[in-house]
């Protein structure tokens, strides 16, 4: 498929056409903050040689230009420097972190979906009457509600006042220590299957369903309002076609096919909602110590840990870009018609 | 907003799923592919080279989790039938290397670990570890310690003179962390394989030294071997400690090294102190294994201990300490401690050059209400440098809230109407105490005509900021509040490091004071030999410090800890010349809670 | 596209739609409290954080303090107040500076087209390339906190959007007759864009740009909450919110009600978008019209 091709090489040169614009913002980021890197780099009780070695070691003395290149040179290399926090690699801590927010994060959009497409439907098929202005105005309210303020009055609620669920971390850990568990790709829900660890299997989920929950309320208000526009069009048409033809077909019939294309909004508006539920998931990863990169970016921020900051940055925003050219790509590759 | 039907919806859906499965395969290949590299040496090597923002003297890597060295299910007894006590710990641990260690790890280090002393600073009494007596010579320049027969390192070798003098100068040659502490030593010999004694270069507290809390444990000769090193300060060998091995003689050992999620150490059956029956630091009902849990969040700590998921919380939001009190599962445990909140002044960067704008700014400070609001009362309010129930703590050191002689002064100075500048405060960011603080400070400072823009900064950057006035006092900030604790007990500690103007690390307030610099280098000088001639002299010098106000005292901590009802003697297993450590192998854990 | 009369039918719209018209008067509320504010308080001292009060802290709520106190004795429903104005101010800023560099893009883009345009509009896609609220964190992060910085963060972050908006407007009007008309009469170019496209493309947006209002308080919230945003004591909502956090178990209401205030602030200004939005949509309003509305 010669069409393909040059748009597959067309995305991917906007993609590092992107990561390079990322990068250049935080080199400016790095080079506009008070710190200085050779002290830190030195050490409290250096001599003033060591200084003036750590800034030649770090390329300070150097015109602009060429610190820009050894700064990209060490993002490519896997050099991230070392998070003032942590005092681990950055490239490693949100490498690490990455696959614990993933896990939240498609447990929320399920969740989303499961809950929010029905309530869509139901809403269209109800339109006009009580159900559909309660649930319009409840996907309003989700939409206007702060992450962080739900998660802290969730927290509160059900982890303390309740004592319903836990209200924190992602996992027992005396239970990993006693049934043995040992991750293996970082996505818990999957390893503890894989193992046969049933125990550790619930004892996630029951962490994950508070953090997911207060998570997927933006893109379930969304899904579900999207899902109900596109049943009502679709329902318009198929009511007033089938009144013009042969009278009312069979309910089950104008359904089914109004449900086939309601696929469409699901997808639509998770990918809309995909931007914000990943801040979303700054937030609720703090407040339920969920020790994803949500927690790792918030901790930093809150630390003003520039090295993490901008690690943080720079792997939001390849994935974030990634994720849409490769579902582009993908959908350029299945459906021809797509313009280039 | 029209949404196409047909033939894109459906591929639309095909594709995503696609590209979330190839996404989740990608991630899940690259966690996979972390989590096995377990060489912390390439890791290391390529950032000391080219990282822009590691300190040497903090850890040079800390490694990816790696699967436990000996899994605490191998002993005989299943691990339900061990008693375990979990402690939270607010920070992540650091390095695992006791040489070079200066931070969060002595949490661990100080079970798994010994010194030759420990010091209980409450009672003023020396604990025998390693050693079991000492002598002085007259002039306080020969010092003998007399070892115990029985001690061995977890490894199986015995502790000897040989042993300690390797440790202790593989720690003096690194030169990093807690390494200045022994400054003094000229020579350590070892006349016979018990006695270690130690030449000093001239008198100085040998004994509080050797029981200092960071840069005096001993570990083993044999770990160059186990590293398989050339010798001790090989790199290798503090990369097989990073990696999670240890080999000391305390009484756990070091069985998982996790330093970001958990520390679990098992007993050491061998441990010279499980035998003697009347050894004040040891109990017969200790934990078999203590692990130490990284839960970085106050209020997740506090919902931790009350449903029992964890035994012993770090810290919990003071705010909540009244209703945890009341809870007949819980028991709350204060404790003194030596760790003191200041506030460093510019004395450099004018109008703070101005003593009297110093002393004014002094009276213009509500202490008491700061503890109120910052510690929730639980704090004493500062008088002095030197922290209450520190010998060399004297009473008569505070300031009075007192706004009308701040004016008095400030009009003195010649600034009738208030400062003409604002001044900017520094103070670290998410520590709340200092965020209380210092907006407290601000309200107050404004009574009296003083703008003050406070900015939380990280450690890193504040400390740069400030070590860069220095060079150009102007560039610095004007206030900065910062913690200090002790390495080892002595008020030299606080006053050389803080106030005289060789310690350019941490005199922050670029204070430079011959007269203060002589009197407290006498007074360390006869701390060994004349304790009430020095007592005498570290006042004289915070009269110095009290009348120039070169920064300001604000309150000394009161360590809060909240513990599930069973564990008992928790108090005895906090000792505040080490902070954090609790020393599991003092508690008796009773059976339920 | 739009007219006085159209403005007036979408009026009778909403006030139609109960639903709409709460979200009218949410709207309304919001910014006379935000503009009163300051000069109604009460206890102006602890609202705007320079006083505080050691004897009363924590106190829950009650009449003489609605609701409550929090760790320093400040009254909070002054707070919530004062971060009404606060809130006003982020929100007018934000969209505000948005369309101030947005709309100048966009027009001159779409007008001119060519070469230009298509750089332009490469710019700003590069822009939107960025998940939405990163851009802003980082700009945030890296300014350092501050009430200008934050408006600053947030207003570079939004205004590739209002960029395109404009953009696709002016594109599909410029090529309508009577711009043609304009260009055989002889008017000059600037000419044209201002006084004749402008108008015409500007309306929808500034009505979109209004609504947006709400999402510009969330996250604004958002990045205090974060400790980018404002700095304390700034009565702002999100940092109100965050200040709480600590004490959440001993004094819920510290950081329930600045929460609750931006619920329905933002839930008013979305009620009204979504009736204006429906007003808009073409099919309904004809039907309306021949209704004789």
């Amino acid at each position: 498929m010669p069409v393909s091709k040059e748009y597959i090489v067309k995305r991917v040169t906007l993609l590092i056409l992107v990561v390079f614009g990322v990068l250049i913002i935080t080199f400016v980021i790095t080079r506009l903050i008070p710190a200085h890197p050779e002290l830190l780099w030195a050490g409290p009780h250096a001599t003033m040689e060591q200084i003036e070695r750590a800034r030649k070691e770090l390329h300070l003395n150097d015109p602009i230009h060429v610190q820009l290149y050894y700064y990209l040179l060490n993002f490519v290399r896997g050099d991230w420097g070392v998070s003032w926090r942590t005092r681990s690699p950055v490239l490693h801590d949100v490498l690490s972190a990455l696959p614990t927010t993933l896990e939240l994060v498609i447990v929320a959009f399920i969740i989303a979906v499961i809950i929010g497409m029905p309530l869509g439907v139901y809403a269209a098929l109800r339109r006009d009457r009580l159900a559909d202005h309660i649930i319009r105005i409840l996907t309003v309210l989700g939409a206007s509600v702060p992450v962080f303020w739900l998660a802290l009055i969730v927290q509160l609620v059900f982890g303390s006042w309740l004592h319903v669920l836990p209200a924190a971390k992602r996992v027992d850990e005396m239970l990993v220590l006693r049934t043995g568990f040992h991750p293996i790709t970082g996505f818990y829900l999957l390893d503890s299957l894989i193992e046969g660890n049933i125990p550790v299997f619930l004892d996630v989920l029951r962490h994950m369903i508070l953090p997911a929950i207060v998570l997927s309320l933006y893109p379930l208000s969304l899904c579900a309002r999207m899902t109900r526009a596109l049943m009502v069009e679709v329902l318009n048409e198929q009511y007033i076609r089938a009144a013009r033809a042969w009278g009312l077909p069979g309910k089950l019939v104008t359904f089914k096919y109004a449900l086939k294309n309601a696929i469409a909004p699901v997808i639509a508006s998770l990918g809309l909602s995909f931007g914000y539920t990943i801040i979303g998931a700054f937030m609720v990863e703090l407040i339920f110590v969920w020790p994803g990169i949500g927690f790792y970016a918030a901790m930093s921020l809150l630390s003003f840990d520039y090295p993490a900051i901008v690690g943080v940055i720079v792997i939001v925003a390849i994935f974030y870009s990634v994720i849409n050219m490769v579902v582009d790509i993908i959908h350029a590759i299945i459906d021809p018609r797509v313009r280039l | 907003m029209f949404i196409p039907l047909h033939r894109k919806g459906i591929s639309k859906t095909v594709a995503a799923v696609i590209a979330i499965v190839v996404i989740i395969g990608v991630i899940a290949a690259a966690a996979y592919y972390i989590g096995q590299r377990s060489a912390p040496s390439t890791t290391t090597s390529t950032m000391s080279s080219s990282s822009t923002t590691s300190a040497s003297s903090s850890s040079t890597s800390s490694t990816s989790p790696t699967s436990p060295i000996t899994s605490p299910t191998s002993s005989t007894t299943k691990p339900s039938e061990k008693s375990v006590v979990v402690y939270a710990s607010l920070s992540e641990m650091t390095t695992a290397d006791p040489s070079t260690e200066f931070s969060n790890s002595i949490l661990w280090m100080c079970l798994v670990y010994e010194p030759l002393l420990w010091y209980d600073p409450v009672h003023d009494k020396i604990i025998p570890a390693l050693a079991t007596s000492y002598e002085v010579s007259k002039n306080g320049t020969v010092w003998t310690f007399h070892l115990r027969h029985d001690a061995k390192f977890h490894d199986g070798t015995p502790v000897t003179a040989q042993a300690v003098k390797f440790a202790l100068e593989r720690t003096i040659k690194l030169g990093q962390g807690a390494a200045f502490i022994w400054d003094p030593v000229k020579e350590i010999k070892t006349p016979d394989e018990y006695t270690v004694v130690f030449i000093l270069k001239y008198p100085a507290p040998l004994d509080k030294i050797a029981a200092s809390s960071y840069g005096a444990w001993i570990f083993s000769p044999k770990v160059v071997e186990l590293a398989g090193a050339k010798d001790a300060t090989d790199k290798k060998v503090a990369d097989w400690f990073n990696a999670g091995h240890d080999d000391g003689s305390g009484p756990y050992k070091l069985v998982k090294w996790d330093p970001q999620n958990e520390i679990v150490l098992e007993k050491f059956k061998d441990w010279w102190g499980w035998r003697l029956a009347d050894y004040p630091m040891k109990s017969d009902s200790a934990p078999d294994v203590f692990i130490i849990k990284i839960v970085k969040d106050a209020v997740t700590q506090e919902r931790m201990v009350q449903s029992g998921d964890i035994d012993i919380a770090e810290y919990v939001p003071l705010e909540d300490v009244q209703t945890l009190e009341k809870n007949p599962n819980l028991q709350v445990v204060m404790s003194p401690s030596f760790q003191n909140l200041l506030m460093f002044i510019n004395t450099r960067k004018p109008p703070l050059d101005n003593v009297l704008v110093r002393r004014a700014i002094a009276h213009a400070i509500p202490y008491e209400d700061i503890v109120t609001v910052a510690r929730n009362g639980f704090a004493k309010v500062a008088s002095g440098p030197i922290p209450h129930g520190m010998w060399g703590h004297f009473d008569n050191l505070t300031y009075t809230y007192d706004l009308t002689l701040a004016k008095e002064l400030l009009t003195k100075a010649g600034y009738p109407n208030g400062l003409p500048r604002p001044l900017l405060l520094t103070y670290t960011a998410g520590d709340i105490y200092e965020q209380r603080t210092a907006e407290l400070i601000k309200a107050s400072l404004a009574k009296i005509g003083i703008t003050v823009n406070i900015r939380p900064m990280s450690w890193q950057e504040q400390w740069s900021l400030a070590q860069s006035g220095w060079n150009n006092s102007k560039a610095a900030q004007d206030l900065f509040i910062m913690y200090w604790w002790p390495t080892y007990i002595t008020p030299f500690d606080f006053l050389y490091n803080m106030f005289d103007n060789e310690s350019k690390s941490f005199d922050l307030c670029y204070y430079a004071n011959p007269k203060f610099n002589k009197l407290i280098e006498e007074a360390h000088y006869y701390e060994g030999i004349d304790k009430a001639k020095s007592l005498r002299l570290y006042y004289e010098a915070q009269k110095i410090l009290y009348d120039d106000v070169p920064a300001i005292p604000l309150w000394d901590m009161v360590d809060i800890r909240v513990a599930r009802a069973n564990i008992g003697n928790l108090q005895t297993a906090i000792n505040p010349a080490y902070p954090t450590v609790i020393f599991a192998q003092v508690l008796h854990v009773k059976a339920g809670g | 596209m739009s007219s006085p009369s159209e403005l007036r039918i979408m009026f009778r719209m909403i006030r139609r739609n109960p639903v709409s018209m709460l979200g009218l008067i949410i709207v309304v509320a919001f910014v006379v409290v935000g503009l009163v504010a300051p000069y109604v308080l009460t206890r102006p001292d602890e609202a705007w954080g320079i006083a505080y009060n050691v004897k009363d802290r924590f106190l829950p709520p009650s009449l003489q303090h609605p609701f409550g106190t929090d760790e320093y004795g400040r009254d909070m429903f002054n707070r919530v107040l004062l971060g009404t104005r606060f809130s006003l101010m982020i929100a007018v800023g934000v969209v505000g500076l948005a369309l101030l560099i947005g709309i100048p893009v966009g027009l001159v883009a779409g007008y001119v087209g060519g070469k230009v345009g298509t750089a332009l509009m490469r710019i700003t896609d590069m822009f939107l390339a960025f998940p939405p609220l990163l851009l802003a964190i980082a700009l945030a992060a890296t300014l350092g906190r501050g009430l200008t910085n934050t408006i600053v963060a947030l207003a570079i972050s939004w205004w590739p959007w209002y960029a395109r908006l404009i953009f696709v407007q002016v594109n599909s009007i410029k090529n309508l007759p009577y711009v043609d008309a304009a260009r055989v009469m002889g008017l000059r170019s600037v000419t044209i864009m201002f006084k004749h496209i402008l108008p015409n493309a500007l309306t929808p947006i500034t009505v979109q740009a209004a609504l947006d209002m709400g999402s510009a308080i969330l996250e604004a919230a958002g990045l205090s909450f974060l400790g980018v945003g404002v700095p304390p004591p700034t009565p702002e909502w999100g940092l109100l919110v965050s200040m709480g956090w600590q004490s959440i178990n001993r004094a819920w209401w510290i950081s329930f009600f600045p929460g609750l205030a931006i619920v329905i602030t933002v839930l008013g200004f979305n009620l009204l978008a979504d009736a204006v939005r429906e007003a808009m949509d073409p099919r309904l309003r004809k039907a309306l019209i021949m209704k004789g509305v």
